[in-house]
């Protein structure tokens, strides 16, 4: 008989685990809220299932209605996407124990790599580089200080309690120590209730690189090659690419073997995404955190093995066991990913709106994972995410120029996107040499 | 394209609904079809044109989605609501779900109903339950008023948002 899974988001990526399930030939019960009602995964669905209103605490984040809904339909499986509550440990938890096959890791993978602290000792202990920082939040200015001068300038100030970039600060020099420390403190103190501090070695030129995990329930682990996700807006992605261009085979190798030794160490059975940051100028990767989900930008590595990653995750999950043989594991050509969003073109706040026209780019080489169609909806509730636009090339130049290409083509007619400025950044110098860094997004918008 | 969430038939449809039984007699009006016959496990559905374009059925047992190989438009719930808000909308409250769930009539099997047709409530009272996950939650009257119609049947699943009652205010 045919399983059946209930996939728990919405967006592009709902519409991209339902095209597999169907080729898997399971059928398929999307949820949605009110805001989502009309939306391009709901026509796609077998089942379509209402949770909750359009905020997502109300609905993408409502556990008893997501688990509701799926046992309610007789669902097999649930598959929870990227966001949401795909990282959250009771949903695997609450799948375990109404015999529900949860598409992820363990809730045990899930709390240890999802405290950022314990993945990051957990990553020191098995020998994996991590950015030379106080081992433990400080809250008193002597203590910082006394951390900062053994790190060495410049530094980062970090809130222990939360991210967002709260109270994230670069302190420079001694000199500006002291007052960026109490600054920082009072900002998140009141953010979070919490004025405990990190602090940690500052990298002025750096790329953030990744690598893909692939686990099953055999003992099977890969390491699907890295990805370059360097071109980012307030810790946002916009352009990832793979294999990265300016780093060395040697040392893209080195990277892949550390990540793969924390899957193994943990049996991480899933799709997951190993994250580092490379500091340019020693040439050293520095581990910053695992994603226990598939990612956002999973087609880069997808067309570039020409593997389903959502598929494999599918089939690990249901006990099959994973065998990948080295024909597989090539790489071949180069793909670059371009996430196309709705916002503003000049203050770059969320859009949202109805798309009285869409047209998709296509042709050889060219992927396009959205959930637009003409005369749809593009609610306000959630990320600003509408597309991601793939192109993939037998060179990285060929990929370059088909993205051009796409990105050209692509209609969204009706509200803003951030297209002109994709361009801008695939046209620029320092893209196309592949010299450039976690500053790179930020300097094309302030040169616009 | 049209498409309508339906129910799986290996996850128990139970009887048929009023809803069902309409649209199938909608689309069988509108076709050429003189005479259709639908299996769903132990139950059959007969509906038959007479010669002078009315349609007459009997139920005897619930029928397979899976023998229904006609594509057909549902009344979507935006739609039903509509047609529901057009008839006397200002002394009209619609109930709806809070919840993913199952409609329960009854406190439980062997009691009364809460409420009934015709039945006048106050703000504040049970109408029904609806189950999640083991838990029974109750759905009260938002205002008072009389009961006008009951739109779900007893053990249905329903989704959030989905009209539950009709209340007429007085």
């Amino acid at each position: 008989m045919p399983k059946k899974i209930l996939i728990a988001n919405r967006g592009e990526i709902a519409v991209r685990i339902i095209r597999t399930c169907k080729e898997l030939g399971l059928r398929t019960v999307v949820i949605h809220s009110t805001a989502d009602s009309g939306s391009l995964a709901t026509k796609l669905a077998d089942e379509s299932i209402c949770v909750g209103g359009p905020f997502s605490k109300d609905s993408y984040l409502n556990v008893p209605s997501i688990v509701s809904a799926a046992t309610l339909t007789g669902c097999d499986a649930i598959h929870p996407g990227y966001g949401f509550l795909s990282e959250k440990p009771i949903l695997p938890e609450l799948c375990s124990q109404i015999g529900i096959t949860f598409i992820g890791p363990s809730a045990d993978s899930m709390r240890t790599l999802g405290d950022k602290e314990h993945a990051k000792k957990l990553a020191r202990d098995l020998g994996l580089p991590t950015i030379p920082g106080s081992s433990d939040p400080v809250t008193d200015f002597n203590e910082a200080l006394k951390e900062a001068e053994k790190i060495g300038f410049p530094i980062l100030l970090k809130a222990a309690a939360g991210g967002g970039g709260r109270g994230m600060r670069v302190v420079r020099d001694l000199s500006s120590f002291e007052q960026e420390f109490r600054f920082a403190q009072q900002e998140v103190e009141s953010a979070f209730s919490d004025n405990r501090i990190l602090i940690e070695k500052f990298f002025p030129k750096a790329k953030h690189l990744e690598v893909q995990i692939l686990g099953d329930l055999h003992g099977n682990y890969y390491a699907l090659g890295l990805r370059e996700c360097s071109a980012q807006r307030r810790f946002q992605k916009i352009i990832e690419e793979a294999l990265p261009y300016r780093i060395e085979k040697s040392k893209q190798d080195l990277i892949a073997k550390d990540a793969l030794k924390l899957a193994k160490h943990i049996n991480y059975h899933s799709l997951g995404t190993v994250e580092f940051l490379y500091d340019c100028e020693q040439g050293k990767h520095y581990f910053l955190e695992v994603n226990t989900r598939v990612q956002v930008e999973h087609p880069v590595t997808e067309e570039l093995f020409r593997l389903d990653l959502v598929r494999l995750q599918i089939l690990a999950a249901f006990g099959e066991e994973i065998k990948l043989f080295q024909d597989q594991l090539q790489p071949r050509g180069h793909t670059i990913e371009a996430r196309v969003n709705a916002e503003d073109s000049v203050n770059l706040l969320p859009q949202s709106g109805k798309v009285n026209f869409f047209h998709q780019p296509s042709g050889f080489g060219v992927r396009v994972d959205t959930f637009l169609f003409s005369d749809c909806f593009v609610p306000p509730y959630y990320d600003s995410l509408i597309a991601k636009v793939i192109c993939w090339g037998e060179d990285r130049n060929t990929a370059i120029s088909r993205l051009k290409r796409a990105l050209e083509e692509l209609v969204v007619s009706g509200i803003q996107t951030n297209q002109q400025l994709l361009l801008k950044m695939i046209e620029h110098e320092s893209f196309i040499s592949g010299e450039y860094d976690t500053n790179f997004v930020n300097f094309i918008i302030s040169e616009s | 394209m049209p498409k309508k969430v339906l129910k799986d038939p290996q996850v128990d449809p139970g009887p048929f609904t009023v809803e069902e039984i309409r649209t199938i007699i909608m689309m069988v009006e509108s076709s050429n079809i003189a005479r259709l016959k639908l299996q769903r496990g132990d139950q059959t559905l007969e509906i038959e044109k007479s010669q002078i374009g009315t349609s007459a059925y009997e139920i005897s047992r619930p029928f397979s989605s899976e023998d229904l190989h006609l594509d057909f438009k549902v009344p979507t719930k935006a739609e039903n609501n509509q047609k529901f808000e057009q008839a006397n909308e200002v002394n009209l409250v619609i109930v709806e779900s809070p919840l993913v769930g199952i409609f329960y009539r009854r406190p439980n099997p062997n009691a009364e109903p809460f409420v009934q047709v015709g039945q006048s409530v106050k703000e504040g009272d049970t109408l029904c339950i609806i189950e999640a996950m083991k838990i029974m939650n109750q759905v009260k009257a938002p205002t008072a008023g009389i009961i006008e119609a009951i739109l779900i049947e007893d053990g249905q699943m329903v989704e959030y948002g989905e009209a539950l009652f009709k209340i007429r205010k007085p």
